[in-house]
């Protein structure tokens, strides 16, 4: 059994969480290492306390259940293996799948950033431009200039000389 | 407006340049829910190399579509990282999409003779004009262009900085709006100019950690040139081959009983298909405009749903009937009915995939007459060539050591051939076997598919000799040996064939600059298995045992016919998506009778495909 750490998120909230959990955030290992272990509890101004609750869920349940295929796979562009658990964890509205990717980038959890990358890129996944700015609220900031100069780019077409 | 942006950094987020630390923390307290801010744009909450990360997740024809999203994004997609484990097959497949910096960084890192460039142009067709002076300059020039899209990223980066400190402090959506249009003429200036140094200077930091990050890019271009396994190889390294077991080849007979038991476990495995082969569905719940075209959001009105049913319950009584003929008449007599107008007929219908494990032996039949004891010494070779260093291996041998980086990307869904799945050790021996059969060859992205849709039917052995009989055909072999003279005569015959049967999609998608490379390099090296549902793909697959190659180019006529309203009429992106990605509920019969409208004359087709010079 390792030690607690405390951790409080931007909202003042203060949560109890074993110290191996805590130190899937190589954020707040970096900093346990830092400060050393004391009582008070570790700010994290970036993360409210409902990301920060659903951040800790996720680490718990991969600290218990540590899956087999290390983080190292990086190279990979595999859409489709997300792991059940995570593929029901990454379920939620827009705005707390951003919030959960700026943590875990902040925490520098990789998989848990991963994970949430890849959810967002299969939200992009075999759509057309305009699909992919519905889904985001994106604004088409091209004029129909620069739009016709992003076609004539890739038409590049060089006569191809002979047959 | 640069100069506003380069305000708020200084006075909120110096910290982020100057001391890139990565666990330190970059962002101001947030106090607030993003929820608050659902319907505005929450991708300018991501900094670029959080979007990098996204975007690395997508295929190159895929982000060819992404960048023109916005202009944020743009450069990011046509980022160097994003395109880092680019390799030869890769790049002639996605010639025409792939940014224009890459391609020439691409073609300068292959250090290629005029003969091998020219080679190389005729098959890619389109290809930027670069004149390669010196071999020792090319190196030089590469970098003066990466220093350009240095000063992009460097934008990029204290633009965003802006935006999300703007948020940070809890400023309301109208000011990270703001920020989108400062971004957004940001980038574009560098882009545009396309290689003018840009005006802005990068800070030092970012400088060096995208020189860096540069370094080590040209580094496994410099080893691609030996062999673009090894390139494959140094971008994976950090990937260890499990270590398989020695005795995996000795164990065939339990494999090929295994192999019964799985014929009656396939009709599940298809039946999950046709939703999961074409891959793209995970997100459902998150997006609310998830589907595009809506197919499988507007419900089917009921009369449609009655005549669905209505083919369907035919189409099984047809497979019933044509199950029992299999079993009793034409496997039993099988040397008497070969040939036949009959079996003919029966094939065309469709296999029923009850009885495919045994009629596709037959149809691919084993011209090469390989042995259970030839299979299990290319087992025992694929061994070695593991352990062996490259310059003991024959050939592409070494190739061998790519397949398990491929494996997991092969049927993703169907998850029977991940690192743990049922199938994953016998996909591995089969492609490892092949690539020690024909090392000549060797190990192609595409052919875990081919072995994959055989394993899903038939055991190890007789996946082998099915792949290895099949394969053996001078098409699939200039596809699998890039043989670039020789598919660029069957990407032409595809082009005279569509001009023929169908010339108003050919006309119209030449008009929109898309070839039938773009869709036709995918669909012959996987022969559909990536890009229909698996159950039509292995109907299609009956029919070219039965009649060879030209069915691929009758089947994909019949699939452009199908979308002929679409694909007369849409513009480019509708187009590319609809070719790069088919609709993942395609209606079998539907398809059948489009492909049968058309009927290839096997001379013509001959003729089309043999070099006239």
């Amino acid at each position: 059994m390792s030690s607690i750490v405390k951790l409080e998120s931007s909202d003042e909230k203060v949560f109890e969480i074993e110290k191996d959990i805590a130190c899937m955030s190589v954020t707040i290992k970096n900093m346990i290492e830092d400060i050393g272990e004391s009582d008070t509890p570790i700010p994290l101004p970036n993360v409210t306390s409902t990301i920060l609750e659903k951040v800790l869920d996720y680490c718990k349940h991969h600290h218990q259940h540590p899956s087999p295929q290390a983080d190292d796979k990086k190279d990979e562009k595999r859409l489709d293996d997300i792991p059940p658990y995570d593929r029901d964890f990454c379920k939620v509205d827009q705005p707390t799948l951003f919030e959960l990717i700026l943590a875990a980038n902040y925490l520098d959890i990789k998989p848990l950033l991963d994970v949430t990358c890849k959810t967002v890129a299969n939200m992009i996944r075999g759509k057309t431009p305009e699909e992919i700015r519905k889904i985001f609220n994106i604004k088409n900031d091209f004029t129909p200039e620069e739009e016709e100069q992003i076609r004539k780019e890739n038409e590049w077409c060089e006569d191809k000389g002979g047959n | 407006m640069t100069v506003v942006s380069t305000g708020i950094i200084l006075n909120n987020n110096s910290s982020l340049i100057n001391t890139p630390k990565k666990h330190q923390p970059t962002r101001a307290r947030q106090l607030f829910s993003f929820s608050e801010l659902a319907g505005s744009d929450l991708t300018l909450l991501l900094e670029s190399d959080i979007l990098l990360r996204i975007f690395s997740n997508l295929e190159y024809q895929e982000l060819f579509v992404v960048k023109r999203v916005c202009s944020r994004w743009k450069p990011l997609c046509e980022s160097k990282s994003l395109y880092q484990d680019l390799h030869m097959q890769s790049f002639i497949v996605n010639s025409r999409i792939l940014p224009i910096s890459i391609v020439k960084n691409f073609l300068q890192s292959l250090l290629m003779d005029q003969d091998e460039l020219d080679a190389l142009k005729a098959v890619c067709r389109e290809m930027p004009r670069i004149t390669f002076s010196n071999q020792q300059d090319n190196y030089d020039s590469v970098s003066s262009i990466d220093l350009n899209s240095l000063d992009i990223n460097s934008n990029i980066v204290t633009a965003t900085a802006a935006t999300t400190t703007t948020t940070g402090t809890n400023n309301n959506t109208a000011t990270t709006t703001t920020t989108t249009s400062t971004t957004s003429t940001t980038f574009l200036q560098p882009t545009t100019s396309n290689g003018a140094s840009g005006s802005t200077t990068p800070p030092i930091a970012i400088r060096n950690s995208i020189a860096t990050a540069f370094a080590a890019t040209t580094s496994s271009f410099k080893s691609f040139i030996n062999n673009s396994a090894n390139s494959l190889n140094t971008s994976g390294s950090s990937l260890s081959l499990p270590p398989s077991p020695n005795l995996s080849h000795q164990q065939i007979p339990i494999s090929i009983n295994n192999g019964h038991n799985r014929v009656s476990s396939l009709d599940d495995t298809f039946s999950v298909s046709p939703t999961s082969s074409n891959g793209s569905s995970i997100d459902g719940s998150l997006t609310p405009t998830s589907h595009r075209r809506g197919q499988s959001g507007t419900p089917l009105n009921e009369k449609e749903q009655k005549k669905k049913d209505k083919s369907r319950k035919e189409r099984e009584k047809r497979m019933e009937e044509s199950l029992k003929s299999w079993n009793e008449d034409m496997i039993p007599n099988w040397e008497k009915r070969k040939g036949t107008k009959k079996l003919r007929d029966l094939v065309l219908q469709g296999i029923p995939s009850l009885v495919r494990s045994k009629v596709w032996p037959l149809l691919i039949g084993n011209d090469l007459n390989i042995t259970p004891e030839l299979f299990s010494i290319f087992g025992l070779r694929a061994e070695r060539a593991k352990q062996k260093s490259e310059a003991n291996s024959l050939g592409r041998e070494g190739s061998v050591s790519l397949i398990h980086l491929d494996l997991p990307r092969t049927f993703p869904m169907l998850s029977i051939f991940q690192d743990e799945g049922p199938l994953h050790q016998s996909l591995a021996n089969v492609l490892e076997a092949y690539v020690c059969y024909r090392p000549d060859v060797g190990y192609v992205q595409g052919m875990s598919y081919l072995a994959a849709v055989f394993l899903l039917i038939l055991d190890e052995f007789t996946s082998f000799v099915c792949l290895s009989n099949f394969l053996n055909n001078p098409c699939y072999m200039a596809f699998y040996t890039m043989n670039l003279s020789q598919m660029e005569l069957y990407m032409k015959a595809m082009d005279q064939l569509m001009a023929l049967h169908v010339p108003k999609i050919q006309k119209h998608l030449k008009e929109l600059g898309i070839q039938p490379d773009i869709f036709m390099i995918d669909w012959v090296l996987t022969v559909f298995s990536k890009a229909l549902p698996l159950d039509i793909a292995s109907h299609v697959w009956d029919t070219i045992f039965l009649d060879g190659e030209s069915v691929i180019f009758q089947t994909a006529l019949g699939i452009l016919k199908m979308y002929s309203k679409e694909l007369e009429n849409s513009d480019f992106d509708v187009c590319m998506t609809l070719l790069t990605h088919l609709p993942p509920n395609i209606d079998e019969d539907e398809l059948f009778q489009h492909i049968n409208s058309f009927t290839i004359n096997q001379k013509i087709f001959n003729k089309l495909v043999t070099n006239k010079k």
